[in-house]
């Protein structure tokens, strides 16, 4: 495999729970950069351990996640140099900060580091090279995070997963729990975000929709294997537009007869 | 439903005055025992111990009390952070301080009398005797810290590491436990404070050695007096330290999401 050409290549990835349960089973696929692969799937079929696998193998963790088989090759531009997003994305805020500080870095040295400071001023940009919706974050900007509701505290972690414009983004379902109209801004964000930057994405979804509209390809998980592959054929201007597209629908229909398949 | 401001006065009110409420009436019950002072009289002696001489004694068990408290949170805090620091440090010293802990404080404050001088086995043994607590307390609540997995992989991810990883991730999210470690010591240090005092001496003043000295004049109503006193000043401290916990970790206090 080249690594010039991908950011991350996994090889026959197989991984056991400790107590002997098989939860990833031969898991080969390809992230290119600048790209954004997501992964659809049923609860337990081993998304968020496979994000987690190559969060651990990216920052050079030495857990449990890192007792698989098979071969996972991170390019070395990669390493430590990821945003994340968790599923229980509540309990990765630090909630004695404000939310200015979860979202400004935590080492004042490193590359693309962001000061408490400098949090208004990255927002305000992101809003216009991005069309960021950052109304509503600065809103909170001084309030402390135990004290937002579930949506507003995904949105943030969503924030700080992007605001430092890492090299790979691992976000593992980033929108559940916010409000539609919302949700939909940070979707069309990202979107933005991916064209305009360097950046590589793997979002884990459970919303197919969401998944097809902003994916290069879409993986559908199966009790540990990869048992379907939909290549994005086409671009649409906005979520809307993609939903009135007959070849769209189509797409759409694929991954869920596929999900519904695997089920 | 309550309000938590009339819960607290609710808590205060009855905590307060349930033990006079006991005493007067078994009081009533038993009017001609010997044992029983009229609470009359109670209650005057307690004017007497707050004006009196007997005042030294209380000031004298208070500085005691807080200031073994004050060393022995930081001793349990500093020695169980740096116990915690390496996994295998702590797992080789855990049996160590488990025994230190589980042992009754005055059967190693003869250890002390023969280490340091009379007038300091009071303190001393309180102090360790506490500050093995906290040390444990510390060390569960790194532990808890260190299992926030979600904080600390996106900590990683923006870059903490060393001293600011522990400052603003592990330590905060050890705070709740180790404050329960303190809830727990502000009481019990007052407990080992005032039996020390009364069982080793060394010491002129102090509520452990004023009680004894009343029991053996038969100045009852005083003695009667003393204990409540002792009784509001533990009582007092914690539900202070309660309402001050809550206000040092909001978060937990809030609720609901942690």
């Amino acid at each position: 495999m080249n690594l010039t050409d991908t950011v991350l290549a996994v090889r026959d990835l197989s991984f056991h729970r400790p107590e002997g349960r098989l939860v990833l089973d031969q898991v080969t696929l390809d992230v290119f950069p600048n790209s954004l692969l997501a992964i659809v799937g049923h609860n337990g079929s081993g998304k968020t351990t496979l994000l987690r696998i190559i969060l651990d193998t990216c920052l050079g963790l030495n857990t449990l996640y890192r007792q698989y088989t098979g071969r996972l090759t991170v390019a070395p531009r990669s390493l430590g140099d990821v945003g994340y997003l968790p599923q229980r994305y509540s309990e990765s805020l630090l909630p004695w900060f404000t939310v200015r500080r979860n979202l400004s870095t935590m080492s004042n040295s490193a590359d693309r580091s962001i000061r408490q400071s400098e949090v208004d001023a990255v927002l305000h940009r992101f809003h216009v090279d991005f069309s960021f919706p950052s109304a509503r974050i600065a809103a909170l900007a001084s309030r402390p995070a135990y004290m937002l509701s579930a949506g507003e505290k995904q949105a943030i972690a969503f924030t700080r997963a992007v605001l430092p414009a890492p090299g790979l983004l691992l976000l593992d379902e980033p929108f559940s729990t916010i409000d539609r109209t919302y949700g939909n801004l940070l979707v069309e964000f990202l979107r933005l975000f991916q064209s305009r930057t360097a950046c590589t994405t793997l979002l884990v979804s459970h919303d197919v929709v969401e998944a097809a509209y902003l994916s290069d390809e879409t993986l559908v998980m199966q009790c540990g294997r990869l048992v379907g592959r939909f290549p994005c054929q086409s671009k649409y201007a906005s979520k809307a537009e993609a939903l009135t597209n007959p070849a769209f629908l189509a797409h759409v229909s694929e991954i869920t007869r596929c999900l519904a398949g695997a089920n | 439903m309550p309000r938590r401001r009339e819960l607290i006065s609710y808590h205060l009110l009855f905590g307060l005055s349930s033990p006079v409420i006991v005493y007067c009436l078994l009081y009533w019950i038993l009017p001609d025992s010997l044992l029983l002072k009229n609470p009359l009289d109670v209650l005057f002696s307690l004017r007497t111990l707050v004006r009196g001489d007997s005042s030294f004694h209380i000031i004298a068990t208070l500085t005691r009390w807080l200031s073994c408290l004050t060393a022995a949170v930081l001793l349990g805090v500093i020695a169980g952070t740096l116990a915690r620091v390496n996994r295998h440090i702590w797992l080789v010293l855990r049996p160590a301080v488990d025994f230190l802990r589980s042992t009754p404080a005055v059967t190693y404050a003869a250890f002390c009398m023969i280490l340091v001088p009379l007038g300091m086995v009071v303190p001393v043994t309180a102090i360790v005797a506490n500050g093995t607590i906290m040390i444990v307390y510390t060390a569960l609540a790194l532990e808890h810290g260190l299992k926030q997995e979600d904080r600390l992989l996106v900590a990683r991810c923006l870059k903490a590491r060393g001293v600011r990883l522990y400052m603003d991730v592990i330590l905060p999210g050890a705070l709740p436990v180790i404050l329960d470690g303190v809830q727990v010591i502000v009481s019990l240090s007052l407990i080992y404070t005032i039996m020390l005092e009364a069982v080793i001496g060394g010491s002129r003043y102090g509520i452990g050695v004023l009680v004894f000295e009343l029991k053996s004049a038969l100045r009852l109503s005083e003695m009667y007096a003393l204990i409540y006193v002792s009784g509001v000043l533990g009582f007092a401290a914690n539900v202070t330290f309660s309402q001050l916990r809550s206000r040092l970790h909001p978060w937990v206090e809030e609720g609901n999401h942690e």
